[in-house]
């Protein structure tokens, strides 16, 4: 990692009132009390800054339900341990409206928070269960791929062992784990239609059954008694179901699940080349890659084509015209330099963070900045004076309006980046004074919340100049020097220089900055980024908001990882050699 | 081997005798047979409670509608009554005007007069001065009873509850008859971060923890919910799989195949309410009412307003009727009585700025004009649209939409996080109960008191009557009694909190105590 600049000189500069004022709008998100002394979180506090005490009990892990990804993926993965990947596509086609009918899940954090269970889930899953034990079911061919040839051999005498293997080798793939005789005697009953002869129903049925049994919907992780103080160790079908579901989204695959009945996954050297292999396997890009997505909430790119039609916006993009797809690369160029530094290049945080390289893989992005398109092997370097970093990516910067949005801007990195809280705006905001036409944005953001007298101040101070130094990009990411400024009735105005030097407040310290490009480096040179990473990385895994008391010990852990010589894709594997990734606690 | 004969479902599939039709947004029609129990049961006004209500949610985002856009002006509200000493509240007869086609009671209630006739304008109420009574500010299920789903400081001991309608979707005083219903709610629109309706884990038991219920993102499979085809002999009919299931998870939950003490209580809790949704999924099977020879949608709700066009008026238009199609088919065939929906925030075209900017600047001329067409655009295009597919007769002289209560309420007040004067808008009397062709104003409007700074709309604010009693008046004419929907030591339905309800008010200004003192009670002359 490289830092250009000093800060610390700068930081002297900070004055006393500054911090006061700022000190009333910014919390720390996640501490458990206002005061923000919690367990030694506050800004800038460094490496320190999660505290490990084996004698706090961990958090209570919750039977978790699986998300709608990974019902998804567990659906499409079990017909493919039945059909291999030739045959699954035909089913899965078959089976698109039902599993359509399955709520996506809703969080104002990560898609794994959302643990509740509806009526409209229940019936998703029942309408998938049924279709799906009538799909495997319907012909003789798919019967025998399914159960065996005894199970269309018309020998009635062998039915019962037919219907008894099905079962068991059926629910070990669907309930992840193997069933015992009790079970299995269970799921087989009432197989048997007059007795003796079993139908294709009847196949279909357990099917439907096993498929809507608790042991496929939720984690279920009850195999082993606790260690007398309410903690329980994982099994070795438990802990795959663990890795593969956090790794890869989906249910272990045969090579984890050998691991588990061997025992190998037990060892600790077995484990770390399970853990290993699930990190390095494409699935786990695609689903870190979405962990990236949630945590800086690309999904929440507006439309750049939305407002093309009107006036000001096709003046100000010109011949520029953004497609639908515009704001979708914008997201997957962020998800591209993550995976690069991750996969790649075995990068840190603040490489992501100081990154001279493109990864806007169409034309149209890569005109944006100005180089040519990324083929996914080797990225094409930025123009340093203009770009560096992934707060000065499109994806970070762009509105597809006319009008940048330094607020939202500057919320998004106190929250999602610095991990800070900031209270939602008052309704009290008085009647806005009279904006000229002629201002910059800046300017009219500064008239509108940044008065001295106003009771705005205190927290748009903080906020607002982190989204100020990236003005220098305009509302589709272009850099640009000047903004263009627009009449009510959307002719030009004119334009006028954009100012993108501002002073910023991170980590207790408060600096002068020209621009994007060193806030970037302000933000890496604190620890505040990693520590943000880190917390967000411990929710997306277990679904949670951390505990910093009780989750100290698996914070440090990652946070250990990822600082100071550490990588991403350290930290990605660091969670699960976690000792509290290997055990669950349960509240009576 | 031999194909088996499974389970069948047995019912009993009424003899329907008379048809109405109803022309779809997607272009398709609906040939729907007259339930008899409908047409018994639709009759107006039998005191205490109206019979055979159906109910219809509407939240929009925001609110920041200035009051004179909103609402019908003061001096159509001539009649007053004092519901305490100095506090007079103004109630009058909506009064449609008609200028060159188009009909309004202000300015967001406009339409074409072909639209929005003098007959349906009897059947609306439109309510000024219902007050969430402290500063909620943004909120998804506040239109609804739920006021903890909220941003911001929320006040102690405030829990989220189950909205009104699900309050209703598991009232046997709302279903007392659950033969015909597929599904007790229906809910359309947002989500993310909370949505309107919200609802008890295990419903059944009233236990699991309170949760925002999922909405559907399909009009074509929530119309499938709602709609059982006539039955084909040669269909084979779906196995009876779900007691086995439940089973599963009793076995579970009881330990029969290990240690049920491994499992917190919160995990059996779990699988309760788990169980008790496939036990509702039962129920549903056995569901077989003939619902006519509707011709089932070719068109699909999901297919509109989607990527760049999410903001498109003809397109969210045209979605949002598709889902209308579905809550009137339910409505007229009676397998839902229940309806809720979270459209987005701007139903504005040729728009180049930012829609939150608009609503959070909505004290300038220029961002409210931009409300008053978004708000008018969903009146006209969602809320006008299904009060006019459900005016169909429904025998006794009676509509589909009278025998309905159409609610249109939006997330905050006069001003944006504001909980002062939440308009309300309906239409339908639900069976008689409400008093429908007028304009209630229940705001104290002598009362200075939360006029306090220098915002110019801000000053016009006074103080009402609780929404909570609005609540309250809606549960009853839908059959609850406050017997069963009031929480322990509460009148109203929605937490009784009181608090300053501007930002920075005088925390000593409240409502009055006898704003709470029966929020049971019906709303001062809106029962009929």
């Amino acid at each position: 990692m490289s830092c250009a600049m000093n800060f610390a000189s700068k930081a002297a500069s900070s004055t006393v009132a500054g911090l006061l004022v700022l000190g009333g709008c910014i919390g720390n998100i996640g501490d458990s009390d206002s005061d923000g002394s919690g367990t030694g979180s506050g800004p800038g506090v460094g490496s320190e800054s999660f505290s490990c005490d084996p004698e706090v009990a961990q958090s209570p892990s919750p039977m978790r339900r699986l998300s709608h990804r990974q019902y998804l993926n567990t659906v499409e993965d079990l017909v493919a341990n039945v059909h291999g990947p030739t045959g699954t596509a035909t089913i899965m086609t078959a089976l698109d409206v039902a599993l359509s009918l399955l709520p996506a899940d809703q969080s104002d954090d990560y898609r794994r928070f959302d643990q509740n269970g509806s009526q409209l889930h229940a019936e998703a899953h029942y309408e998938v269960a049924i279709r799906l034990g009538g799909e495997l079911t319907a012909s003789s061919s798919r019967i025998d791929t399914l159960a065996g040839a005894c199970a269309t051999d018309g020998d009635a005498n062998n039915d019962a062992a037919c219907v008894h293997d099905f079962v068991a080798s059926f629910g070990l793939a669907a309930l992840r784990r193997p069933l015992t005789e009790q079970e299995i005697a269970f799921y087989s009953a009432d197989a048997l239609d007059d007795v003796t002869s079993v139908s294709a129903d009847s196949f279909a049925e357990r099917v439907t059954v096993m498929v809507l049994a608790p042991g496929f919907l939720y984690q279920i992780e009850d195999e082993l008694p606790d260690d007398g103080n309410g903690v329980y160790p994982l099994s070795g079908f438990e802990l795959a179901s663990r890795l593969s579901y956090h790794f890869w989204d989906s249910m272990p695959d045969a090579e984890l699940f050998a691991a588990a009945a061997d025992g190998s996954l037990q060892t600790d050297a077995g484990y770390a080349a399970q853990v290993d292999r699930l990190v390095n396997d494409p699935r786990a890009r695609v689903v870190i890659g979405s962990f990236f997505r949630q945590w800086l909430r690309l999904d929440d790119i507006p439309a750049m084509d939305a407002s093309v039609g009107n006036l000001s916006y096709d003046t100000l993009v010109g011949a520029d015209v953004p497609s639908a797809d515009l704001s979708d690369d914008m997201a997957q160029e962020v998800v591209d330099l993550f995976a690069h530094y991750v996969w790649d290049a075995d990068g840190s945080l603040d490489d992501v963070l100081l990154s001279d390289l493109s990864f806007a893989r169409t034309p149209e992005l890569a005109a944006i900045y100005g180089v040519a398109p990324y083929d996914g092997q080797t990225p094409p370097s930025l123009n340093p004076d203009e770009r560096q970093g992934l707060l000065t990516r499109a994806a970070m910067v762009a509105t597809g309006a006319v009008k940048t949005r330094p607020v939202i801007k500057g919320v998004v990195i106190r929250r999602r980046v610095l991990c800070e809280d900031l209270p939602d705006p008052p309704a009290d905001i008085g009647e806005p004074p009279e904006l000229s036409p002629d201002m910059t944005t800046r300017e009219h953001f500064e008239e509108l919340t940044m008065q001295p007298d106003s009771s705005c101040l205190t927290c748009h101070s903080s906020i607002n100049p982190l989204g100020f130094v990236t003005e220098n990009y305009d509302p589709i990411g272009r850099f640009r020097t000047e903004e263009m400024l627009f009449a009510e009735d959307e002719t030009l105005l004119g334009t006028k220089p954009v100012d993108t030097q501002a002073t910023v407040w991170i980590g207790g310290e408060e600096a002068l900055v020209a621009d994007g490009i060193e806030l970037s480096e302000l933000v890496a040179s604190s620890d505040k980024a990693d520590q943000c990473l880190t917390r967000h990385y411990y929710r997306f895994t277990h679904g949670r908001t951390e505990d910093l008391s009780a989750d100290g010990c698996a914070l440090q852990v990652i946070h250990q990882a990822l600082d100071g010589a550490g990588s991403l894709k350290g930290m990605l594997a660091s969670i699960a050699l976690d000792p509290s990734f290997k055990s669950r606690r349960s509240d009576k | 081997m031999t194909r088996k004969r499974t389970h069948r479902i047995d019912g009993t599939v009424r003899q329907l005798n008379r048809r109405h039709f109803l022309l779809g947004a997607g272009g398709f029609a609906l040939s729907i047979p007259f339930l008899e129990s409908l047409d018994q049961e639709a009759h107006a006004g039998v005191p205490p409670y109206a019979a055979n209500p159906r109910f219809v949610a509407m939240s929009t985002g925001h609110g920041a509608v200035w009051p004179d856009n909103m609402f019908p002006l003061d001096n159509t509200t001539p009649n007053t009554f004092d519901v305490a000493p100095g506090h007079t509240i103004h109630h009058g007869d909506l009064q449609l005007t008609t200028s060159s086609g188009v009909s309004s009671l202000s300015p967001v209630l406009s339409a074409d007069s072909s639209v929005l006739t003098a007959s349906l304008a009897s059947k609306m109420m439109v309510i000024r001065g219902l007050d969430v009574m402290w500063y909620i500010g943004h909120n998804a299920g506040g239109a609804l009873g739920n006021y903890r789903a909220h941003n911001g400081d929320t006040p102690v001991g405030m829990v989220h509850r189950p909205t009104i309608d699900q309050v209703m979707a598991w009232s046997p005083s709302f279903y007392p008859d659950l033969q015909n219903v597929l599904a007790r709610s229906m809910h359309i629109g947002k989500t993310l971060g909370g949505g309107l309706s919200w609802g008890y884990a295990n419903p059944a038991t009233q236990s699991g923890g309170v949760n925002s219920i999922p909405t559907s993102q399909s009009s074509q499979a929530l119309f499938n919910q709602i709609f059982v085809p006539p039955t084909d002999p040669s269909v084979q009919q779906r196995p009876l799989v779900v007691d086995r299931v439940v089973e599963s998870y009793r076995r579970l939950r009881d330990g029969v195949w290990g240690a049920s003490a491994r499992l917190s209580a919160a995990d059996r809790q779990k699988l309760d309410d788990q169980m008790e949704r496939f036990l509702e999924v039962e129920r549903k099977l056995g569901v077989a009412v003939d619902c006519g020879s509707i011709n089932v949608p070719t068109d699909e709700a999901h297919n509109y307003a989607n990527g760049s066009a999410d903001q498109d008026v003809s397109e969210l238009t045209k979605k949002y009727q598709l889902y209308n199609d579905v809550i009137a088919s339910a409505f007229i065939c009676g397998t839902s009585k229940i309806a809720t929906v979270l459209p987005p925030d701007r139903w504005y075209d040729n728009f180049s700025g930012i829609w939150h900017e608009v609503a959070h600047s909505a004290t300038g001329s220029a961002a409210q004009s931009k409300m008053v067409a978004s708000h008018n655009n969903f009146f006209k295009a969602v809320f006008l649209d299904l009060c006019n597919k459900l005016d169909v007769d429904e025998g006794n002289g009676t509509t589909v939409l009278d025998n309905s209560l159409i609610m249109w309420a939006q997330e905050c007040g006069e001003l944006t996080h504001w909980s002062a004067s939440v308009p309300v808008v309906t239409a339908g009397s639900a069976a008689g109960y409400f008093n429908t062709g007028k304009c209630y104003d229940y705001r104290n409007r002598n009362n200075l008191e939360l006029a306090m700074n220098n915002n110019f709309l801000a000053q016009q604010i006074r103080p009402g009557l609780s929404y909570n009693q609005w609540l309250a008046n809606v549960l009853q004419s839908a059959n609850i009694p406050p017997s069963e929907f009031a929480w322990p030591g509460e009148t109203g339905y929605g937490d009784p909190h009181r608090g300053p309800i501007k930002y920075g008010c005088d925390p000593l200004v409240t409502h009055p105590d006898y704003v709470v003192a029966d929020m049971n009670a019906p709303l001062p002359f809106i029962k009929a």
